[in-house]
């Protein structure tokens, strides 16, 4: 059981105010993503509810008990860490042990419950290496056995893919959803990369700057955005931002509109540009678009291949039932 | 700068690499050889080298003049003891100022080595009158508890720069896995750090060996190393 | 990582080590100070009253004061030279690929081992004697005579003797040193057509800044309280009277308590002058 609720938390260091008041629930068996730029005090308020750091005031309840003031060895959650922080004078066997031998288990239960893990995680064969000798992916494996063999409240991690070659991390990011899926455990996940977040979540938590800009689903905050801030920070590749004339003749300050919800054609529609880059992915195609008197650059996503090159104009025309509005305070517009 | 080399240069290398370490050994080749020579070969015109009868018995002398295996035995005991003291007061306090930096770590570190420069004899007279106090003049525990003192701040610096270099994240995910401060430094810091414990401690041994200041003046007979 | 629970346990474990320096260092400091100001001859009556700064004035006007300052100077001084450029070159050259690598490196350690007393009496007794010296037998075998070094060149010998012990520890820091340093920048370096002397200059030397920093520091400490080499070779004869020295003679030999305090505090200040300017350096390197 996790259901995790901050109230009114804050966190400040010295002068500097990292988080403001915040409030969040996250319920139980919720995989929940903390996604941001960097700096924006997702990691900061991760380690808040690992009591890794002080709240500088408000309350962090875990199953309803107030665990503020409790020390993190007490807090019954586990934490994968970014650099994986696997002990190095251990072996793989030890590693996993480490959190039931300070619990006090008897060796037997030690061992069950590591043998089970590893075999869950593929890491039999190296229960007798030292971390040292392991690939990143297996250094990954082991620090999540390390959080599982606890049965915790809740897992916390903390950019735990960021240290991964890209293929190893789509494979990470894969397991990671499977194991919570069969766990049906809380689990926090810290990111800046909205895909992760996205493929991931039951709830995105979008920070800037300690603030929560929005919390939803993926498809919420897809379809959406509440700000401008979300808008331009979910979704690949960026939902193209205007302002000016074209943003009033919707009634707004500024419009949205994502790149794959922008038709092509050679000959004609609403807007038109001068390709500066196409990327050709076979399934899709990416245009860059200058000089369409709109913004700096618009991006267009087309299916399969489409044949235009450097310095050929398009045309484009958005769908218009899905033109994302938002005002002056770039709040969106209902 | 493992960079393949010729052999020719590996060759220069190796000779001139021997000749200047066997220059610098030299005085130390030459007490042992001496060691096992009489008197007269000993200061023989000119010296012999290898070829003389090798005898044992200055070793057999210097024991029965003045029982040279009991003061070598102080010496052991005063330069173990006062490192492994030092050890017990420096591993918390070099975990404290590489781990929980605050603003004044700085300059508590500086400070802790700026005790260092105070010389010895400024304060050789009242230590002496503070021994006689408590009587530990010319005892081992004496010698052991300056010692420790002399080189307890070399100790927490060196530590400091060891420790500084073990990620904080490894400490904190014993904390996370349940361990207490004394699980985290016993189980997981210690073990980490023991390479660099290891010189820290090799370091202080050989110094307290070396130091011949205190020892001169705060000891006679019994304790002396 | 810091909690208040975390930063409590923090200051608790750091006091011993503070406070435990802090008796060290201010309570015999304070008598030392009390001492300078009074007329304390132990054997002689004892505490004899408050004097002010006689014994400070005594202390520097006394003939033997100025050139204890400078033997220390010169000894300090010239072992650091000897130490710091030996030791650069020691290291480069041990650092070099050849065959008994580790046998050549202990060899040139080995002198840091011997206790300064006994390396004093060796280099004493077995090379620096006059009549049996293996120096001796050198010069006489080409045919010049041999020079009584500890009473001729008293000054050059002491700092030979202490450049020997001091030279392994010198090496053995600024090896681990070059050891970490990047072999791409030295190659970078050579293809952009640096010759060997520049690279040496502008790569390998201001690498090594930092370690002759601390080399630089932890032996002044140690080369200021130059202590057994003199007590057994020269006893302070022939001008090798360090200011450690000539405190110890005050104290203990004529047994002037109030005279030597003072001549310690003069020390500490001059320790302490050179602190200053080590640790505005190694502070700079410190965060590094």
């Amino acid at each position: 059981m996790g259901r995790i609720v901050l109230e009114q938390v804050t966190k400040s260091f010295g002068d500097v105010t990292v988080i403001p008041p915040l409030d969040l629930t996250i319920e139980d068996g919720e995989f929940a993503v903390f996604v941001g730029p960097s700096g924006c005090g997702k990691s900061t308020l991760l380690r808040l509810i690992a009591g890794l750091e002080d709240v500088t005031s408000g309350v962090i309840r875990i199953d309803g008990q107030d665990a503020t003031t409790i020390s993190p060895a007490k807090r019954g959650l586990a934490m994968v860490f970014q650099s994986y922080a696997l002990y190095p004078h251990m072996s793989v066997r030890k590693n996993i042990a480490f959190p039931l031998r300070m619990a006090g288990l008897d060796k037997a239960e030690q061992d069950r419950r590591v043998n089970q893990a590893a075999a869950v995680l593929n890491l039999t064969d190296y229960l007798d290496r030292r971390p040292g000798q392991l690939s990143g992916g297996q250094r990954q494996r082991v620090a999540i056995g390390r959080a599982i063999v606890r049965e915790p409240a809740a897992f916390l991690f903390d950019e735990p893919l960021s240290n991964l070659d890209a293929a190893l991390r789509v494979g990470m990011r894969l397991e990671i959803s499977e194991l919570h899926k069969r766990l049906e455990t809380t689990m926090i996940y810290v990111t800046h990369d909205q895909v992760e977040a996205m493929t991931m979540a039951d709830k995105i938590v979008v920070l800037r700057a300690g603030h929560i800009e929005q919390v939803g689903s993926p498809l919420d905050l897809y379809h959406a955005p509440r700000n401008l801030f979300v808008a331009g920070f979910i979704g690949s590749p960026k939902m193209n931002l205007i302002s000016g004339p074209e943003a009033a003749k919707h009634d707004a300050h500024t419009i949205g509109v994502r790149p794959e919800h922008i038709a092509v054609s050679a000959t004609d529609g609403e807007w038109s540009g001068v390709v500066a880059v196409s990327e050709h992915l076979g399934s899709d195609t990416f245009f860059h678009v200058h000089g369409t008197g709109l913004a700096d650059t618009i991006t267009v996503r087309a299916g399969g291949e489409v044949g235009f090159r450097h310095g050929d104009r398009i045309h484009m025309t958005p769908r218009a039932d899905v033109i994302h509005r938002f005002d002056e305070q770039g709040l969106r517009i209902a | 700068m493992a960079r393949a080399v010729t052999p020719q240069r590996k060759l220069i290398n190796t000779a001139v690499a021997w000749m200047v370490g066997l220059l610098i050994f030299f005085p130390i080749l030459w007490t042992i050889l001496t060691s096992f020579k009489t008197e007269a070969t000993a200061i023989a015109d000119p010296p012999v080298w290898f070829f003389f009868d090798w005898t044992l018995d200055n070793y057999r002398v210097v024991q029965e003049r003045s029982d040279y295996s009991r003061f070598l035995w102080n010496s052991i005991i005063i330069a173990g003891g006062s490192t492994f003291l030092g050890l017990l007061i420096a591993i918390p306090a070099a975990w404290s100022m590489a781990f929980v930096p605050s603003k004044r770590t700085k300059d508590i570190l500086l400070w802790m080595l700026s005790t260092k420069m105070l010389p010895a004899v400024g304060v050789l007279y009242p230590i002496y009158l503070i021994f006689i106090q408590f009587g530990l003049l010319d005892t081992r525990i004496g010698l052991t508890i300056v010692l420790m003192f002399i080189n307890l701040p070399i100790m927490v610096w060196m530590l400091y720069t060891y420790f500084k270099e073990i990620p904080g994240e490894i400490l904190e995910a014993a904390r996370m896995d349940g361990a207490g401060l004394r699980e985290e430094i016993l189980y997981v810091l210690t073990p980490m750090a023991i390479p660099g414990i290891a010189s820290t401690v090799l370091l202080n041994v050989i110094l307290a060996w070396n130091e011949a200041f205190w020892t001169l003046n705060l000891t006679a007979a019994k304790a002396a190393p | 990582m810091a909690t208040k629970a975390s930063r409590a346990a923090a200051r608790l474990m750091l006091a011993p080590a503070v406070i435990l320096l802090l008796g060290w260092m201010l309570v015999p400091l304070t008598m030392t100070v009390i001492f300078s100001f009074k007329r304390y001859l132990p054997m002689r009556g004892g505490d004899l009253g408050w004097v002010g700064f006689e014994n400070y004035a005594r202390f520097v006007n006394s003939s033997a004061f100025w050139p204890a300052v400078q033997s220390t100077l010169i000894i300090v001084g010239g072992v650091l030279l000897i130490t710091v450029v030996l030791g650069v070159v020691l290291a480069i050259l041990l650092d070099q690929p050849m065959w008994g690598q580790g046998i050549v490196r202990i060899l040139v350690i080995a002198p840091f081992f011997v206790m300064p007393t006994v390396s004093a009496l060796v280099w004493k007794n077995m090379f620096m004697d006059p009549v049996n010296g293996l120096f001796a037998h050198l010069w006489r075998f080409f045919g010049a005579t041999p020079v009584s070094w500890l009473s001729e060149a008293s000054m050059s010998s002491i700092i030979l003797i202490v450049s020997w012990q001091w030279l392994p520890f010198a090496t053995l820091i600024l090896l681990t040193a070059i050891q970490s340093l990047d072999s791409e920048q030295l190659e970078a370096a050579e293809m952009d057509g640096a010759p060997p002397l520049s690279r040496f200059f502008h790569i390998t030397l201001p690498h090594l800044a930092r370690a002759i920093t601390i080399v630089v520091l932890i032996q002044t400490i140690f080369l200021l309280a130059v202590f057994a080499e003199i007590f057994v070779t020269t006893q302070g004869a022939f001008g090798t009277r360090t200011l450690t020295y000539l405190i110890f003679q005050r104290v203990l030999e004529s047994q002037n308590v109030g005279l030597g305090s003072a001549g310690g505090v003069y020390a500490i200040i001059l320790a302490n002058i050179l602190a200053l300017f080590l640790m505005r350096i190694v502070g700079k390197n410190l965060d590094r």
